[in-house]
């Protein structure tokens, strides 16, 4: 047992006034039920660069920019607060010097038996998570702009492999025996499964580029446009009707394209081939109901323990002589779900099938 | 479709050779003009630098467009094609590897009648070529001012 005295309730207090007062990650302090400070910790002299003997007594509206007093923000989220217990914002705050940081802000109201006393207010200092995520999205569209004129660049010397191959093979077909011409066409199909790669990457890096539209998509309707193409075999395919979602219409055909476009490919072995597109309801984040997309097929499938490479890119969990690919389709399908801030994953058994399900944002 | 005359605007010679072949092959090649960049093309129409002297009203009857070439550009090319009365209504097929929507968009905006992708297949290639040939050599009517 612990023997230091705990019970004593103004010990308790004490204690935790120089806990607070310590904490240097998060400025944390309060104020008066108009706005005036009346305590101040580490945190807060950190990020806002004021000592406590110069800010306590001062209007906490000083941490805001002018624009923001201007339209009477500070008043506002004290009336939130007061109303509903709490308020939490994300914007720019302003510190001693004049320079701004991109804050988050919660505000929560003290009651003492129903009594407003005054606000805790928490800040967090999130600029450099903001210029981190600034950088990152920088870097990820010089990537796609290189993939993109590489992708070019590429494409015109495999023309004249191509191209003069074949030359080869109608001027001077005569001249080479069949294993002179075996060797030329294993030229040119390696040069066309090139383009695929290229053009494949092209679209990975499309599906990046862009604003992100958001409007009503109809996915039944885009999956029953899509199956129409698909002919020469017989599968028994269902789309479940009804399935609208808020998203980017031309980038979510992409995915159904690739998402279906698989399931027809790895049931190709199958003479009972059956496909489906529906959705199902699973509790989501904080208890709310999560609206989960799911295409399945009772094809080929694969082994679970590879799961983690399925959507990287130019990953393949089948041989390229066993079925056709590029490898780039899951991870396609994987960014376009993300950038509507849905997830993607999957399960399949080895010769049952495979189910990919997919969330597409709220 | 002997005394059709065909200006293509294509800098990579080894495009050029494998476009003459399928053009060849196609029995499109009677008079074909390789101008390497921007600026060849431009003084091939207007009959100006290296073509001073040539009759300008000598206008070839398609114009095949590689967009990335080097000094003048192949939009830029066209906007100029478009922007003369004497090249104005000259059917202009944009040939290239760009699928970028932006060019495509550019393209048309400034007047191209058709927009093709060179593909990397060779044996496709020729079979495009054969379809471009025989729709805009014969089968189309070429604008009335023009022969």
């Amino acid at each position: 047992m612990d023997t230091v005295n705990l019970v004593n309730p103004t010990d308790t207090a004490e204690r935790f006034r120089l806990l607070v007062e310590s904490i240097r990650d998060y400025a944390i302090f309060t104020l008066d039920p108009e706005g005036h400070v009346t305590s101040w910790n580490a945190g807060a002299q950190r990020y806002k660069q004021y000592r406590a003997d110069e800010i306590i007594g001062r209007h906490f509206s000083a941490f805001y920019t002018p624009e923001d007093v201007a339209s009477g923000k500070p008043a506002r989220e004290l009336e939130v607060a007061a109303r509903e217990g709490r308020i939490e914002d994300e914007g720019w705050r302003v510190r001693k010097d004049g320079t701004r940081f991109w804050a988050n802000v919660v505000i929560t109201a003290l009651r003492e038996n129903g009594r407003l006393v005054g606000f805790a207010k928490v800040t967090r200092d999130l600029t450099e998570r903001m210029q981190n995520e600034e950088r990152l999205r920088a870097a990820v569209q010089e990537l796609d702009a290189f993939a993109y004129s590489v992708s070019h660049d590429l494409r015109a010397p495999l023309r004249s492999i191509d191209g003069f191959s074949q030359i080869l093979l109608e001027d001077y077909g005569d001249k080479l025996d069949d294993a002179g011409r075996h060797a030329l066409e294993r030229v040119r199909a390696a040069t066309q499964h090139m383009g695929g790669l290229i053009d494949d990457l092209l679209k990975l890096s499309r599906v990046s580029r862009g604003e992100l539209r958001k409007e009503r998509v109809d996915l039944s309707a885009i999956a029953r446009a899509i199956v129409k193409e698909y002919t020469g075999r017989e599968v028994a395919i269902t789309i479940a009707p009804g399935l609208v979602v808020e998203g980017d219409p031309r980038l979510l055909q992409v995915a159904l394209e690739n998402l279906l476009g698989n399931a027809w490919k790895y049931t190709s072995k199958r003479p009972d081939a059956r496909i489906e597109l529906g959705e199902v309801e699973a509790a989501g984040a904080a208890g709310k109901r999560e609206r989960v997309f799911y295409v399945r097929d009772n094809g080929a499938g694969f082994d679970m323990r590879y799961a983690d490479k399925l959507f990287g890119a130019f990953q393949r969990l089948h041989g390229t002589n066993e079925f056709e690919g590029t490898g780039v389709g899951l991870a396609t399908v994987q960014r376009i779900v993300r950038r509507h801030g849905g997830r993607i994953w999957a399960e399949a058994k080895v010769g049952e099938g495979a189910t990919f399900y997919f969330t597409v944002g709220e | 479709m002997s005394n059709r005359k065909i200006l293509l605007v294509e800098d990579n010679p080894d495009d050029v050779t494998l476009t003459l072949r399928a053009l060849k092959k196609n029995n499109l090649t009677n008079d074909v003009i390789v101008a390497t960049d921007g600026v060849e093309a431009l003084d091939y129409l207007f009959a100006t630098g290296a073509h001073a002297g040539r009759d300008a009203a000598d206008t070839p009857d398609i114009i095949l467009l590689d967009l990335k070439l080097p000094r003048v550009g192949g939009l830029e090319v066209l906007q100029k094609i478009r922007a003369d009365a004497r090249t104005r209504l000259l059917p202009v097929i944009i040939l290239t590897s760009s699928t970028e929507e932006k060019d495509l968009i550019e393209g048309y905006s400034l007047g191209a009648n058709s927009y093709v992708r060179k593909p990397v297949d060779f044996v496709e290639f020729v079979e495009a070529t054969r379809e471009l040939g025989l729709y805009w050599l014969v089968y189309n009517q070429p604008p009335p001012q023009h022969r």
